[in-house]
C-alpha cells in the first residue's frame, strides 16, 4: 500500500491577535502551540479514524492538512507532492473533500441543492453538459430523491443536509475523504444509515476516509488504523483491532476502560479517566497526560515522551509503553 | 423549479408584515407619492419652475399660484415638484453609491488580509472622525460649490459607516463552515465574497441604507439652505427655505411650503425603513400578534 496523505512532525500555533500596531512593530508575538510534533500516513482506500476528547485538536488537524489554516512547522505531501504554496494544494482542492460536523451549516445558506452541487464542477473547470442529470445522479448515490435539488439548507433535515454533504464530497470522484465527527447530532438510526452508506461508497469508489470523532464504539466499527489525540499530541497510532485489543498507552487504556458498556452486569476493568483535559493556554510540563495519568512518574512530569514504534505498525507517546 | 414564493416563504411574510404596520404602511404611501413627483415632475409642475416673472412676485397663494410665488415670481409649487426631483435624485445616486462602495470595501476588510483590513479600518475611522460639516465646508471650499460636490461630500462621509456594518457581519461568517468548505473545495477568494459572502450580508445594508435616505435628503437641504449646496437656480427644497427666509415678512407661506414636504418626505423614508426593518427582522416577527 502506499501513502495517500503523508504527515510529518506537523505543528500549528495559532498567534494571539493584535491591533495594526502590534503587527507592524517587529518582536516575537504570543503564540498559541495546538498541534505539536504530529506525524501520521494516511494510506489508499483505507479508513482511518481519529479519536479524541472534544479540544485535543482533531479538527485543528484535518484543516491544516486541507490547508485552511497556516502551518508552523513540519511537511505535508498528498499523492506524494509536497504541499508548501497555497498553489500546490490544487490537486488536493479536488481530489480531497471535508465534511464538517455541523452539515447544515457547511452549506451555503442561499444557494440551492443543485447549484451547491455543481459548483465544484465550476471552479475547477470540469465538464457539466447537463447539472440537473449530474445533481440527479449525485443525489441517488447517496439516498436522496432529485427533488431536493431545488430546496435550500434550511429546508433539510440534519440527516439529509448530511448527504448532501456526502453527495457534495463526492461529486468529483475524491481520492480522500475527510469526515469531521460525521454523526453528530442525528438520531441512532439516521446515524447507523449515514455509516453504511459512507462505507458503502467507500468500498464502491477505493477513496480513503478518515473518520475524526469522540465516538469509540464508531471508529472500532468502521476504521482501519486509529491515531488518538491529546491536547495537541498524539498518544497511540495502530491498527483499530490491536489498539482496542490492547492498548499501549494509558491514556488508550483509560480511554477504552471509560466507554459504556452495554451489559450491565460487567464491572468496569482497568482505570477509569479522571478530570478534565487541561486548557492549551496552560499545557501541562513535559507529557500532556501525566497530570491525569495513574502510571506517572517523576520523569513524566518534565521530559515529553517522543512517539516510539513499538512494532506490529503500532507506536504509542509513553515513557512506559511496551508490547509484552 | 416553483415560484419565488412557494421556495422562499420568508419574502411573502415579510411584505404581508409591512401591511399589517399602519406606519410602514403610511411610509410606504408617502415615499410613493414623492417618487411619482419626482419622476413626473414635468407634467405635474403647472409653471416651468425657473422662469422669472418679477411682475408678480410674492403673489399670494390662489388658484393661479397654489403656493404664491417668490420674490422673483416663480410658482413656488412647481419649485417644490422640482425640488423633489433634486431632493431624492440626490438622496438615493448618494446612498446607492455609497452603500456599493461600503458594501465591496466593507467585504474585502472583513475577507482578505489582516493589514488590509488594519489599513482600511484606520481609513474609515479617519473619515468618521471628521466633522461632517467642517469637512463638507473644506470640499465645497477647495471644489465649489455645486450638485455634483455635494454627492462627492455625501458619499465620501456615508462609506465608513456602510463599510463598518457590512466588515462587521462578514468577520462573524469568515469563519462560518460554508465558507470554510468552499475554500476547501478550491473556490477563489473573489468567488467566495460575491457568491457566498455577499448574498448573506446584503440584507441588513438595505435596511440601513432606506433609513439613510431622509438624513441625506436633510443633509442635501441643509447645504442647500447655506448656499454651498444645489446651485440656484436649479429648485431645492433648501434653496426654497433660503428663499422664503430671507423673504419672510413679505410671503410667510413659504418656509411653511418649503418644510412641509422635507418633514413628510423624511417621515415618509423613516417610516419605511423602521417598517422594512421589523418586516424582515425574523426574531421580531415573533413578535407580531395574529
Amino acid at each position: 500500500m502506499t501513502a495517500l496523505y503523508d504527515v510529518k512532525n506537523l505543528s500549528v500555533d495559532l498567534t494571539l491577535p493584535q491591533g495594526l500596531v502590534g503587527m507592524l512593530l517587529p518582536g516575537s508575538k504570543p503564540k498559541l502551540n495546538l498541534l505539536k510534533a504530529i506525524s501520521l500516513t494516511l494510506n489508499q482506500s483505507e479508513t482511518f479514524g481519529l479519536v479524541g476528547e472534544s479540544g485535543s485538536g482533531k479538527t485543528t488537524l484535518a484543516r491544516a492538512m486541507l490547508g485552511l489554516l497556516p502551518i508552523s512547522g513540519g511537511q505535508l505531501a498528498f499523492e506524494g507532492q509536497p504541499l508548501t504554496s497555497s498553489r500546490s494544494f490544487t490537486p488536493l482542492r479536488r481530489r480531497a473533500a471535508m465534511m464538517f460536523q455541523d452539515a447544515t451549516a457547511s452549506l451555503s445558506p442561499r444557494m440551492t441543492v443543485g447549484a451547491l452541487l455543481a459548483e465544484p464542477f465550476h471552479i475547477h473547470r470540469q465538464p457539466l453538459p447537463d447539472p440537473n442529470a449530474m445533481a440527479a445522479s449525485l443525489l441517488a448515490r447517496v439516498g436522496l430523491p432529485a427533488a431536493i435539488a431545488g430546496r435550500f439548507p434550511h429546508e433539510l433535515s440534519g440527516g439529509q443536509a448530511r448527504r448532501v454533504g456526502v453527495a457534495r464530497a463526492l461529486a468529483l470522484n475524491p481520492a480522500l475523504v475527510i469526515a469531521d465527527e460525521p454523526t453528530a447530532g442525528l438520531d441512532v438510526s439516521v446515524q447507523g444509515e449515514v455509516l453504511n452508506l459512507m462505507t458503502a461508497l467507500k468500498a464502491d469508489l477505493g477513496l480513503s476516509l478518515m473518520i475524526i470523532t469522540h465516538n469509540l464504539a464508531m471508529v472500532r466499527h468502521v476504521s482501519d488504523r486509529i491515531a488518538i489525540l491529546y491536547l495537541g499530541r498524539l498518544m497511540e497510532t495502530g491498527p483499530t483491532r490491536a489498539v482496542f485489543a490492547r492498548p499501549a498507552h494509558p491514556y488508550t487504556q483509560s480511554l477504552i476502560a471509560s466507554e459504556p458498556q452495554p451489559d450491565p452486569r460487567k464491572r468496569r476493568t482497568g482505570p477509569a479517566i479522571s478530570g478534565e483535559i487541561p486548557s492549551v493556554l496552560n499545557r501541562p510540563a513535559g507529557c500532556a497526560f501525566h497530570s491525569r495519568c495513574p502510571r506517572a512518574a517523576a520523569l513524566c512530569r518534565h521530559t515529553t515522551p517522543e512517539l516510539r514504534d513499538l512494532g506490529q505498525g503500532r507506536a504509542a507517546a509513553c515513557h512506559f509503553a511496551e508490547l509484552t | 423549479m416553483s415560484t419565488v414564493a412557494e421556495i422562499n416563504p420568508r419574502r411573502r411574510t415579510a411584505l404581508a408584515a409591512l401591511r399589517r404596520d399602519p406606519m410602514g404602511l403610511l411610509g410606504a404611501i408617502l415615499v410613493a407619492g414623492f417618487v411619482t413627483m419626482a419622476i413626473f415632475a414635468p407634467l405635474l409642475a403647472p409653471y416651468d419652475p425657473i422662469k422669472i416673472d418679477v411682475a408678480h412676485k410674492f403673489a399670494p397663494a390662489d388658484f393661479a399660484h397654489w403656493a404664491g410665488t417668490d420674490q422673483l415670481g416663480r410658482d413656488i409649487l412647481s419649485r417644490i415638484i422640482w425640488g423633489a426631483r433634486t431632493a431624492l435624485g440626490i438622496a438615493l445616486t448618494a446612498t446607492g453609491l455609497a452603500g456599493v462602495i461600503g458594501l465591496l470595501l466593507g467585504l474585502v476588510a472583513g475577507y482578505g488580509p489582516r493589514w488590509l483590513d488594519g489599513i482600511l479600518v484606520l481609513l474609515f475611522d479617519s473619515v468618521s472622525s471628521l466633522p461632517m460639516v467642517m469637512f463638507a465646508l473644506a470640499v465645497i471650499t477647495v471644489l465649489g460649490p455645486g450638485t455634483s460636490t455635494l454627492l462627492l461630500v455625501i458619499i465620501i462621509i456615508s462609506i465608513p459607516g456602510y463599510a463598518r456594518l457590512i466588515r462587521a457581519q462578514t468577520l462573524t461568517l469568515q469563519q462560518a463552515d460554508f465558507i470554510q468548505a468552499e475554500r476547501t473545495i478550491g473556490a477563489s477568494p473573489a468567488r467566495i465574497i460575491l457568491r457566498h459572502l455577499l448574498p448573506n450580508v446584503v440584507g441588513p445594508l438595505v435596511i440601513v441604507l432606506s433609513m439613510d435616505v431622509p438624513v441625506v435628503i436633510m443633509l442635501e437641504a441643509g447645504l442647500s439652505y447655506l448656499n454651498l449646496g444645489v446651485r440656484p437656480p436649479t429648485p431645492s427644497w433648501g434653496n426654497i427655505l433660503y428663499d422664503g427666509y430671507t423673504s419672510l415678512r413679505q410671503a410667510p407661506g413659504m418656509v411653511i411650503a418649503a418644510g412641509l414636504p422635507l418633514v413628510l418626505a423624511t417621515l415618509g423614508f423613516t417610516f419605511l425603513g423602521e417598517g422594512l426593518r421589523d418586516a424582515l427582522d425574523p426574531k421580531l416577527q415573533l413578535r407580531v400578534p395574529k
